[in-house]
């Protein structure tokens, strides 16, 4: 029962929180010098035609963008929220359709993506951190250490394009953008090959880039968890070093790791947005940052929310997560 | 140069100096640890066939960055079966360090085990050639044809201790609330012993073992065996550990001070229980407390420490009743008692346990010593034997012993 | 036996020339910390990797590059200054052709005369050749770290002060203070970071903002969305700190607020905020960079090792066969996050001595 109203409190502290998340982003937007509807008007022109001064004003209202005082700003902030209430988050300028349609169509490519990597992320981190901490100290200890590290520090999009220009474009193994090869049509599992072949890269450089914080995170904990008091019961007791550390120490460090899957809630919807831009995925990262280059207002602002709200879930999906590996801890 | 301005630290050339020395001998003991050896080199033979561990001139350093401590120190003691052994002393006098060099759980790489041997009397399966326990004939599930075997737990590599730890000797140690497992229930803690001792054991066989344990310790099993260490109050949960301790049936039981981070009333408690277990178990108690009142009332022999030493040692009796060391007075002393005499001021023994880095040659306990005379300032005094079970380490008695 | 009161056995210890607590040699506290972080290898490589950028970056254009406005001498290059000598370049395209099933391969080869010294190839004159534009990327690639790493020193500083003050008050006064400053810090830690980001850069694109100082404005928006880390931390710390014993003495003896906040409790902190200090150094320069890479942070002609980059995002021909151009800068990146990855690491090594040996 206290569960229960821990988490309905919790929930409405989340609320609070994405209303302020949610005007702080509306008013920048609002703030954005990029103008669709000039856009629309300037197009528009180039094609011979011309516009009013009225139909432009009546194409503003149409947009619910007319009036950028603060007033105006609030009204169409509570505009979009009267909509939210009717679960409508509007409709995206660019696309012509609404935005969580947009959003829920673009999603699964970067899930995918994100999936993946997450998946070898945590398969390489972990024994990676283990013996790292296990072995403290030793060769071993350094070299993971230094490897990770340079992993950390690399930026984005310049160790997208190294992978690109090396395997994709200097030995051709893999293709250098898209998702999909336009000159053969594939189906089936063909077309998942062909899938999986275009995502390797993109993968690859997001795994490499986050293996670091998860490995060092699982070396840390495995450090604090092997100096405690029933690590030395347990091999008081009699047991292989090997139980020790794969049993007793590992179900202890797994605590932090798994509340941690639970903050990787947003990453794995939200699209990496540098890497999709690198290789040019049709992922939903790729798509706000175009969105953002046109001023798509509803569609920025319902990524944003999306984001946001996902990030928020994502703590409380973590705490109740701790809640449940770890037995000494009650929510309250 | 930096000695002027900073005096009493060390200077960079002086750490830089141990660093490399320390490396060195680290290196060294840790690729000993680590070795491979047939057993016939670290199997030994008792002075005594009575006792039941034998240690005899152990060396424990620990090698910090401001030199080696030396915290224990050439430390000989027997522990005779069916006894309690109660060690005694100050915080830091080296008393847990020996006991953990027993169990081979001083961390390393800093902490070693430099010299001295530490014989066991282990009572272990008897193995055929494929190295498999024999089933006794005629004996019921889980019962095995035995050995004694005497091992020096000092040589053993470190990967061979596991013959030692929980079945031949266990230990209780003096954080209870830390030193259980919090993810895993009480009963998933207590079967292990028994899965990891008795070959061929099946989970059932585990529970009902645990469940005898827990009985044992005073807990009724039902309430705590499918609970978490958090849901237990300390006291319960040092019953708990005397429970895992007794699960493998050890000779030895090492308790390291395991009545101290409790609450009075629950330490007697535990007391009793300790009392109580001693009767039941065909073994040996090794008792560690810096408390004399718990010594008195539980143990058959006792061994004063300080600072890295033996400095006495005897039965209870003797060191009671007839203390030789000045320490060993100074401690008697600064017991409270209830006396109708307010006036009697509680005595303590001046200044501290000296720091154990650099010590140097002379009686540690010089500067203290209320009857230090000439000679203190001498070699560090031999162990004189006063009586057949008595020995003491101070100049004081040179004489009556040169006499006599 | 013979009795001695406390007071004859004190002074007999006085009598005795070289007590043994004197005879103790121990490190000094800070010659610890110092010792300690030296003698991992890899906080010295880190330090050395960090001093070298910042020579590089501040004193290298003093010796190579000419710093004066009017680039006249002949054997220096500046930051703006374009290779105008002038060059042909040869471009080569071939194509096959299927006539009456022969194939025939046709190579042409166009000439063009450039006005600029374009993507010339590392040479005496430019030593890592000039970028796409004609600017000389070795010269460049100074200027871009003044910019990285002032601006991130600046974020660094402003997100600590702000950080240390939010978070020691919300832990120290607590209650209704703590609630609201805690809340604001829930709000801004749930913001999306690069869309917001992008959002923020273009919205500075539209004022009028010089492309040289825009940069500082980006900064502290960083310092606005990062400055909740740094309070959490603080007031996390104040928090444990204020149970502690020493707090409670401190009360005890009547001590006013400010000795007990900056006297007491803020050094207790210190060593956490310098190892947080140092790491936030590289993701800042991380932050930095990937903006100046989607072209939203420093603007050419200014460089900034991100903007060195940003060419590859739209020209292919630059990322596969002039690697001279947009390798270098990104070197640089992750030479100087390395650096302050491996001296913040270091330092936490060497001020939390839990676990050592």
């Amino acid at each position: 029962m206290s569960n229960l109203k821990y988490i309905a409190k919790r929930l409405l502290y989340s609320i609070f929180i994405l209303l302020g998340v949610s005007l702080i982003i509306y008013f920048l937007i609002r703030l954005m010098p990029v103008d669709f509807i000039q856009d629309k008007i300037n197009a528009i022109n180039q094609g011979g035609a011309t516009v009013s001064e009225e139909t432009v004003t009546a194409m503003y209202e149409m947009y619910g963008l007319g009036d950028n005082s603060f007033m105006g700003i609030m009204k169409g902030y509570f505009n979009w929220l009267v909509a939210l209430a009717h679960f409508d988050l509007g409709t995206s300028f660019v696309h012509g359709i609404p935005v969580a349609q947009v959003i829920v169509e673009h999603m699964g490519v970067s899930f995918a993506i994100a999936l993946i990597a997450t998946v070898f992320e945590f398969m390489i981190a972990i024994p990676l951190g283990i013996t790292a901490a296990t072995h403290q100290y030793s060769l071993r200890d350094y070299v993971v250490t230094i490897l990770v590290m340079i992993g950390i520090s690399l930026p984005s999009f310049f160790f997208g394009n190294i992978l690109k220009d090396l395997f994709a474009l200097k030995l051709g193994w893999f293709p250098a953008s898209g998702l999909v090869n336009a000159t053969v049509s594939n189906s089936g599992f063909g077309l998942i090959l062909d899938y999986l072949h275009h995502m390797f890269i993109p993968v690859l450089t997001i795994v490499i880039l986050s293996i670091g914080p998860r490995m060092r995170m699982t070396r840390a904990n495995m450090l604090e968890v092997m100096n405690s008091d029933y690590i030395r019961t347990a091999r008081a007791k009699g047991l292989q070093e090997r139980v020790v550390i794969n049993k007793h120490a590992f179900r202890n460090t797994l605590i932090p790791l798994v509340t941690s899957l639970a903050g990787l809630l947003p990453s794995l919807f939200s699209g990496a947005i540098i890497t999709e831009q690198v290789f040019n995925l049709p992922g939903i990262g790729n798509i706000a940052l175009d969105a953002m280059n046109r001023g798509d207002i509803p569609f920025i602002m319902g990524y944003n929310m999306f984001l946001a709200l996902l990030s928020v879930l994502g703590v409380l999906l973590a705490d109740l997560m701790y809640g449940l590996v770890d037995p000494r801890v009650k929510l309250e | 140069m930096a000695e002027k301005t900073n005096k009493g630290y060390l200077t960079g050339k002086e750490i830089r100096a141990i660093t490399k020395a320390n490396a060195k001998e680290m290196k060294r003991l840790e690729a000993y640890k680590n070795r491979k050896a047939e057993e016939s080199e670290f199997l030994s033979e008792m002075k005594d066939p009575k006792n039941i561990l034998e240690i005899e001139d152990l060396h424990t350093f620990f090698f910090t960055e401001q030199g080696t401590v030396k915290a224990v120190n050439g430390v000989s003691y027997d522990v005779p079966k069916n006894s309690v052994v109660g060690v005694v002393g100050e915080s830091g006098c080296g008393k847990s360090v020996t006991s953990m060099s027993v169990m081979r759980l001083i961390q390393g790489p800093a902490g070693q085990i430099v010299d001295g041997s530490i014989r066991f009397n282990a009572y272990d399966y008897k193995r055929n050639e494929k190295g498999e326990p024999i089933p006794k004939a005629g004996g019921k599930e889980g019962e095995f044809e035995m050995e004694e075997k005497i091992y020096d737990i000092a040589k053993m590599p470190i990967h061979e201790i596991h013959r030692i730890r929980g079945k031949q000797i266990a230990m209780i140690f003096q954080e209870p609330m830390t030193s259980l497992n919090p993810v895993f229930t009480i009963g998933e803690q207590l079967d292990e012993v028994t899965l990891i001792h008795v070959p061929g054991a099946t989970k059932e066989l585990a529970k009902a073992k645990s469940e005898e344990m827990l009985r044992l310790v005073g807990i009724i099993p039902e309430n705590v065996y499918n609970a978490f260490p958090h849901e237990l109050s300390g006291g319960m949960r040092q019953r708990v550990m005397i429970a895992m301790a007794l699960a493998a049936e050890p000779r030895l039981i090492i308790a390291d001070e395991p009545t101290t981070a409790l609450d009075v009333t629950i330490q007697a408690q535990i007391l009793d229980l300790l009392q109580d277990i001693k009767t039941k178990i065909d073994g040996s108690i090794l008792l560690i407390t810096h408390d004399l009142g718990v010594i008195a009332e539980m143990a058959d022999y006792v061994v004063v420490m300080y600072a890295g030493k033996v400095i006495e040692k005897g039965t209870v009796f003797e060191i009671f009743q007839d203390p030789k060391h000045p320490y060993t007075i100074g401690l008697q002393k600064s017991k409270p008692t209830m006396t109708l005499d307010d006036s009697t001021e509680l005595y303590n023994i001046p200044g501290n346990v000296p720091n154990p880095i650099n010590m140097p040659d002379h009686c540690y306990f010089k500067e203290r010593c209320a009857k230090c005379t000439a000679k203190c300032s001498g070699d560090y005094p031999g162990m004189i034997q006063v009586s057949p079970t008595h020995f003491v380490a101070c100049h004081l008695y040179d004489e009556e012993n040169e006499n006599g | 036996m013979e009795e001695l009161k406390n007071e004859e056995v004190q002074s007999k210890i006085v009598d005795t020339e070289e007590p043994l607590d004197k005879n103790i040699k121990l490190m000094s506290p800070t010659r610890m910390v110092v010792r300690r972080f030296f003698r991992s290898r890899l906080s010295i490589v880190g330090l050395i990797m960090v001093v070298g950028l910042f020579l590089f970056s501040f004193v290298g254009p003093l010796l190579v590059a000419d710093t004066t406005a009017d680039y006249s001498d002949d054997t220096k290059w500046g930051e703006i200054e374009l290779d105008e000598s002038g060059k042909t370049e040869y471009a080569t395209a071939t194509a096959t052709y299927t006539v009456d099933g022969v194939e025939y391969t046709v190579r042409q080869t166009t000439e063009k005369y450039l006005k600029d010294n374009l993507r010339a190839t590392p040479s005496k004159e430019h030593l890592l050749g000039t970028d796409n534009e004609g600017y000389d990327v070795f010269v460049r690639l100074m200027y871009g770290g003044r910019i990285s790493l002032i601006v991130s020193f600046i974020a660094v500083f402003l997100i600590t002060i702000i950080g240390v003050v939010m978070g020691g008050i919300a832990g120290y006064f607590g209650g209704a203070i703590d609630n609201v400053i805690m809340r604001v810090c829930d709000i801004l830690m749930c913001l999306p970071g690069v869309p917001i980001l992008l959002i923020i850069s273009t919205i500075l694109d539209a004022s009028d903002i010089d492309a040289k100082y825009r940069i500082y404005l980006l900064m502290i928006y960083l310092t606005f969305i990062s400055w909740p880390g740094t309070a959490r931390l603080v007031r996390g710390q104040i928090l444990s700190l204020r149970e502690q014993e020493f707090m409670v003495a401190a009360e005890a003896m009547g001590y006013s607020t400010g000795r007990k906040i900056f006297k007491h409790l803020v050094p207790n902190v210190m060593p956490q905020l310098i190892v947080q200090m140092t790491l936030s150094l590289g993701s800042m320069i991380l932050y930095e960079a990937t903006l100046s890479y989607l072209n939203l942070g420093v603007k050419a002609p200014y460089a900034a090792w991100g903007t060195m980059i940003n060419i590859i995002s739209t020209n292919e021909a630059v990322l596969q066969n002039h690697w001279y151009i947009w390798v270098p800068a990104g070197v640089c990146i992750v030479i100087a996050v390395l650096g302050f990855n491996f001296v913040g690491d270091g330092l936490r090594d060497a001020m939390d001595p839990k676990g050592r040996r």
